[in-house]
């Protein structure tokens, strides 16, 4: 019983997040055998029917021609799917949307507005020209992003202490 | 783009556990009343590498359940 429910649910993830690219794999894998198939088809019909070879060569050619086509196209679906997916969960992700609406209530709430994101919002209310609120303008973890090892509370004051010792 | 660059899989990690740090971080922040604006860029730094460190926690975690599952449950027969 359990193990069928974690079996399903396992299942049901997985096909939910890469359903794309699983269609799109299972399509390349069935076009690959017809090919092969119809390749094979053709070979022994040839040899039944006991008809001119002289094609035999030319056949294996567009075979692997379709192969590499095929997996061109492929490789192309299958980048689009990937980059969709991502593109999708970035600008879910980033964007600042939590505190744009925490921005949005407190200026609501109570007109005092001396951080710099009710500032913003408050010019606007008073028909002021429109500028984008600061968070917009400069994100506040852009260069985090853009670290490849973030440091802990330690390892700055370690930091800081070598600096002043300096 | 070339090909290393995108099977580039332990920079593709990376970025997406970043991400989702900063988002709980953010959350995190909104939750205390305040805005990120509020900070500066090393409180948010030590912020995002808490969360990190507990994503990459949790991941490891998971593998472990899901092994244990994997082999205990005979999840492929």
């Amino acid at each position: 019983m359990f193990q069928h429910v974690v079996r399903w649910t396992f299942m049901i993830t997985i096909w939910k997040k890469y359903k794309g690219q699983l269609l799109t794999t299972i399509g390349y894998f069935i076009g690959l055998l017809l090919i092969s198939f119809v390749h094979q088809d053709y070979l022994d019909f040839v040899k039944a029917a006991n008809e001119d070879q002289q094609y035999v060569a030319t056949s294996f050619m567009f075979k692997w021609l379709a192969y590499i086509g095929i997996t061109l196209v492929y490789y192309w679906v299958f980048t689009r799917f990937s980059k969709s997916a991502e593109s999708a969960d970035h600008a879910k992700g980033s964007s600042l949307g939590f505190l744009k609406k925490y921005a949005r209530k407190s200026t609501s709430t109570s007109n005092k507005g001396d951080s710099p994101l009710s500032a913003g919002y408050a010019s606007e209310k008073q028909g002021t020209p429109k500028q984008a609120p600061d968070f917009e303008r400069n994100d506040p973890f852009e260069n985090i992003r853009n670290k490849s090892k973030l440091r802990s509370e330690a390892d700055i004051l370690l930091d800081q202490k070598k600096s002043s010792d300096k | 783009m070339n090909l290393k660059e995108e099977l580039n899989f332990k920079q593709k990690i990376t970025e997406k556990v970043r991400e989702k740090a900063i988002k709980r971080a953010e959350t995190r922040i909104m939750l205390a009343g305040k805005t990120a604006a509020d900070f500066n860029e090393d409180q948010l730094e030590i912020l995002v590498k808490e969360e990190e460190d507990k994503i990459f926690g949790s991941a490891k975690e998971k593998g472990l359940l899901v092994l244990a599952s994997l082999l205990g449950l005979s999840l492929w027969s």
